[in-house]
C-alpha cells in the first residue's frame, strides 16, 4: 500500500508547544481522521503538509516526493479546506472562483457548476456574507472541481449544522469511491469519524499516539467499569486513563486481552468509542480535552 | 509566466474599487496642485502597491495563496512584476490629467517627460524597500509600514527637490535633456534595476522561509 503523505521525524518548536518526532503515513485510497484535543498540533501538522509551516527538522513527502519544487507541483493534486476562511472576503463567489480556477490545469468548469448548483452557492454573494457552512461548501466545490487526488480538511465539520454535516460526510464517502482518492481530515467530533473514517491518527501534546485502522482500535482497547476495590497500584498501571467517582471507576486499557482476563468476572468490559479512547488517553496524559 | 499574469490579474480584481477612487483623486489634486502634476505619477502607483499587498495579508489570504500550486518565489515575483502595470497606470493617468489641463488652458508647457520618468524610477526604488518589509513584517507590521511609506510619499515634493540638489546631473538632465548628462541618468536607471532585483531576491528569501 502506498502513502500519499509521509512524515519522517518531523518536529516543530514554538514558545509553548512542540511537535516532536512525528512519523506518519497516510494511506492512499482511504479516509483518515486526525483527532486530538485542542492544541494537540493537528492544524500545525496539516499546515506543514500544505507547506504553510516549515518543520524545524524532518521531512514531509507528498505523493512520494519531497522538496519545495515538488510540493508546489503536487499541490495541484490537493484540495485544501481550512478551518478558517482563507478566501478574499470582499470578492463574490464568482470572482473568487475566477481567480483561482486558472491555477489548476485539471479545473473542470462543468463539475464546479454542478457543485455550485448542488450546494446552492450564490455566485453573486460576497464571501464575507456567506455562512460558515456556505464557505465550507465553496471550499469543497473548489477542491472537488480541480480533480484533487487528496482532500485535506482542517476541522471542516466544526460549527456546521447537523443536516449539512451529514451531507458533507455522505459527499466524502461518495468521493472516496474512486480508489485513487484519499482524504485526511481533522476533527474534534469523533462521531464523524465513527461514521466514515478508515484510519484514525490520534495526536496528543505534539506526539502521535496511534495511527491505526478504526477496526483495529476496537480490538486493542477495552473500557472497564467496576468498583474501586478492584484498583490497586499494579492494576492502575494497566490503564491508559481512569475516571473515578463515588460509585466506582471507569478506565481505558490498551491491552484488551490481558484486561479481559483480569476483569471479565469482576468488572464490566466494553468496547470503547473513539471519544472514550481520546478522553481517557488525554486524561491519562494530564492534558485537557 | 501565465501564473504571474493570473496573480497580477488577481491583484487588479482586488483593487478595482480603489481604481475608481482615483477619478475624484485626480480631479481634486489636478485642480489644486496642477503645477506639480508630475508628482501624481508616484502616489497612485505606490497606493496601488500598498493596497494590493495589504489585501493579501488580511484574513489569512496568504494561506490561500500558499495553498495554490505555485512556488512561493512565484508569488513574490508576481508582486514585483505588478510594479510595471501600477507604474503604467499612474503614468497613463498623469498624461490624461495633463491633456485635460492643457485642453482647458491650465498648463501651456510641454509635458515634463524626464521628471515623470524620474518619478517612475523613484516609485521602483520605494517599492524595493517596501516589499521586503511587507514580507518580513507580515500582517502585524504592515499597518506601520504602510503609514510610514504613505508619509514618505506625502513628503516626496520636498524630498524630490532635495534629491535634485544631491544629484545635480539629474537636475540638469531634467531641465535640458542634454546628452552629456545622460550617462549619470543611465547609471541611475541601472542602479535602480539592480536594486529592484536585489530586493526581489531578499523578499523571496524572506517569504520562502516564513511560516504562514
Amino acid at each position: 500500500m502506498s502513502h500519499c503523505i509521509e512524515m519522517r521525524q518531523v518536529g516543530k518548536s514554538y514558545e509553548r508547544f512542540q511537535l516532536q518526532g512525528v512519523n506518519l503515513g497516510i494511506q492512499e485510497g482511504y479516509i483518515t481522521g486526525l483527532i486530538g484535543p485542542n492544541g494537540a498540533g493537528k492544524t500545525t501538522l496539516i499546515r506543514m503538509i500544505m507547506g504553510m509551516v516549515h518543520p524545524d527538522q524532518g521531512e514531509v513527502k507528498l505523493f512520494g516526493e519531497a522538496g519545495q519544487e515538488q510540493l508546489s507541483r503536487n499541490k495541484a493534486r490537493i484540495g485544501y479546506v481550512s478551518d478558517e476562511n482563507i478566501f478574499y472576503e470582499q470578492l463574490t463567489v464568482k470572482q473568487m472562483k475566477k481567480i483561482l480556477a486558472p491555477f489548476y490545469d485539471r479545473w473542470n468548469e462543468d463539475t464546479y457548476q454542478k457543485y455550485e448548483e448542488r450546494f446552492k452557492l450564490p455566485p453573486g454573494k460576497k464571501i464575507k456574507d456567506l455562512s460558515k457552512g456556505m464557505k465550507i461548501k465553496f471550499s469543497l466545490a473548489v477542491a472537488l472541481s480541480h480533480g484533487a487526488d487528496l482532500l485535506i480538511m482542517d476541522e471542516p465539520t466544526s460549527g456546521l449544522d447537523p443536516v449539512f454535516r451529514r451531507e458533507l460526510l455522505d459527499l466524502l464517502s461518495e468521493h472516496i469511491q474512486d480508489e485513487r482518492k484519499s482524504i485526511l481530515f481533522s476533527t474534534h467530533n469523533t462521531t464523524d469519524l465513527d461514521r466514515i473514517a478508515d484510519y484514525i491518527v490520534f495526536l496528543n501534546e505534539g506526539r502521535i499516539v496511534f495511527n491505526e485502522m478504526k477496526e483495529v482500535l476496537s480490538e486493542q482497547y477495552l473500557l472497564v467499569k467496576g468498583g474501586k476495590e478492584l484498583l490497586d497500584r499494579d492494576v492502575r498501571r494497566l490503564f491508559v486513563g481512569i475516571r473515578e467517582n463515588a460509585h466506582g471507576f471507569e478506565g481505558l486499557v490498551k491491552d484488551r486481552a490481558a484486561a479481559q482476563r483480569y476483569f471479565q468476572d469482576n468488572g464490566i468490559c466494553e468496547t470503547p468509542t473513539l471519544e472514550e479512547i481520546m478522553y481517557f488517553t488525554v486524561k491519562g496524559s494530564g492534558a485537557h480535552v | 509566466m501565465s501564473n504571474t499574469f493570473h496573480l497580477i490579474r488577481k491583484d487588479f480584481v482586488l483593487i478595482q474599487k480603489m481604481l475608481l477612487l482615483f477619478i475624484p483623486y485626480y480631479l481634486i489634486m489636478g485642480y489644486t496642485l496642477m503645477d506639480q502634476y508630475t508628482m501624481f505619477t508616484l502616489f497612485p502607483a505606490m497606493l496601488l502597491l500598498v493596497n494590493g499587498c495589504t489585501l493579501d495579508v488580511q484574513q489569512n489570504n496568504q494561506r490561500f495563496l500558499v495553498s495554490l500550486p505555485l512556488k512561493r518565489q512565484d508569488l513574490v515575483k508576481a508582486k514585483y512584476m505588478a510594479l510595471v502595470p501600477y507604474a503604467l497606470f499612474s503614468f497613463g493617468c498623469t498624461l490624461v490629467l495633463y491633456a485635460a489641463a492643457y485642453a482647458i488652458g491650465r498648463v501651456d508647457t510641454p509635458p515634463a517627460w524626464r521628471e515623470i520618468a524620474l518619478m517612475l524610477l523613484f516609485f521602483f526604488v520605494l517599492a524595493s524597500f517596501y516589499l521586503p518589509l511587507h514580507y518580513w513584517l507580515g500582517q502585524k507590521g504592515t499597518q506601520i509600514v504602510n503609514f510610514i511609506f504613505i508619509m514618505l510619499i506625502m513628503l516626496n515634493v520636498s524630498a524630490f527637490h532635495q534629491l535634485l540638489e544631491w544629484f545635480p546631473a539629474a537636475g540638469k538632465w531634467i531641465s535640458t535633456g542634454s546628452a552629456e548628462s545622460f550617462l549619470p541618468v543611465l547609471l541611475l536607471t541601472l542602479g535602480c534595476m539592480i536594486l529592484v532585483y536585489s530586493s526581489y531576491l531578499l523578499s523571496s528569501r524572506i517569504f520562502s522561509s516564513k511560516d504562514i
